[in-house]
């Protein structure tokens, strides 16, 4: 299990060229859950290195949101988050995308992945380029829509598939 | 039932550009051209006549489509294609190959989007010899986010 004790801070206002070591660093591309694996360590599924075939399979990272979110062991409305779950994954999408009794998010590219540490949601920003911290009431409009909804997941692993 | 007619609709189109018959019910696929630079337009019709190979043959596909129901490259590429629909977006292709080894080249095709500030790209990557014949065993679902 990852440790809340994490010195997340270190990574505000970077971009992912300063994160990832695999050159996976296009701004073109998504890389919220890249920069989420990347400081939790989660290295199941497809990673940066897949994407790059550059770096090591120890230093990869998970690039999928809809993979980490089924990796949770514990998932839920942001609403229903327990008050004593202080350290924990941050997702949102449309209410349409994910099913909470099977643990499935799907792979809509609408959908967004942060760390919640400390009472405040750090995530990469693709519009900005670079990681921020929000409270959970910005990060609530990350999208616009009726039925966008925040989600916990407490943390899986942070191992590889096997 | 659309998405199916319109598979075959487009391959035909596809088949018709590079004078060939393309056969979704071929398992190995034939080669398509016989020059040999690898363009744009030849990947992607090399692509086109590959749409039905299923999801789950292919490497890290699980659960990349849209749709619950996705169970074919083509539905995969289909469902992210359709957001090229929206025209208040900026839509494009990333459409290369590159020599992978004496004869083999890896091929890719991804979809990105630009929208309200926020990008992504989804897309495959296969391989194919010189002949442009593709290893249908080869195809693996790139993308983030």
């Amino acid at each position: 299990m990852t440790d809340c004790t994490i010195d997340i801070e270190q990574y505000l206002e970077k971009n992912i060229n300063g994160i990832c070591n695999n050159s996976y660093h296009k701004n073109t591309d998504n890389h919220c859950a890249h920069f989420v694996s990347h400081v939790l360590g989660f290295r199941f599924g497809f990673t940066c290195r897949g994407m790059t075939g550059d770096g090591t399979a120890d230093d990869s990272a998970n690039i999928r949101v809809h993979q980490v979110f089924t990796k949770c062991p514990k998932v839920g409305k942001w609403d229903d988050k327990p008050v004593s779950t202080t350290f924990c994954l941050a997702f949102i999408t449309s209410a349409s995308n994910v099913n909470l009794k099977t643990k499935q998010m799907r792979n809509h590219p609408r959908k967004h992945i942060g760390i919640f540490h400390g009472g405040k949601i750090y995530h990469y920003s693709n519009r900005k380029n670079k990681v921020v911290a929000q409270t959970p009431s910005i990060y609530a409009k990350h999208y616009s829509g009726d039925d966008i909804t925040v989600y916990y997941g407490s943390m899986p692993k942070s191992d590889t598939d096997s | 039932m659309k998405k199916p007619i319109i598979l075959i609709f487009v391959s035909a189109i596809a088949a018709l550009f590079v004078g060939t018959q393309i056969s979704f019910a071929n398992k190995i696929a034939s080669p398509l051209l016989a020059s040999p630079p690898l363009s744009e337009k030849t990947i992607l019709a090399i692509l086109m006549a590959n749409l039905d190979i299923p999801l789950k043959n292919a490497a890290h596909c699980d659960g990349v489509g849209i749709d619950e129901h996705d169970r074919t490259i083509g539905d995969y590429l289909s469902g992210f294609w359709s957001f090229h629909t929206n025209k208040k977006s900026k839509n494009w292709l990333e459409i290369n190959a590159t020599k992978s080894a004496k004869n083999l080249y890896l091929a890719k095709l991804m979809i990105y989007q630009k929208n309200e500030g926020e990008s992504w790209g989804w897309g495959v990557s296969f391989e194919l010899d010189s002949n442009k014949k593709v290893n249908r065993n080869s195809f693996t679902c790139l993308g983030a986010g």
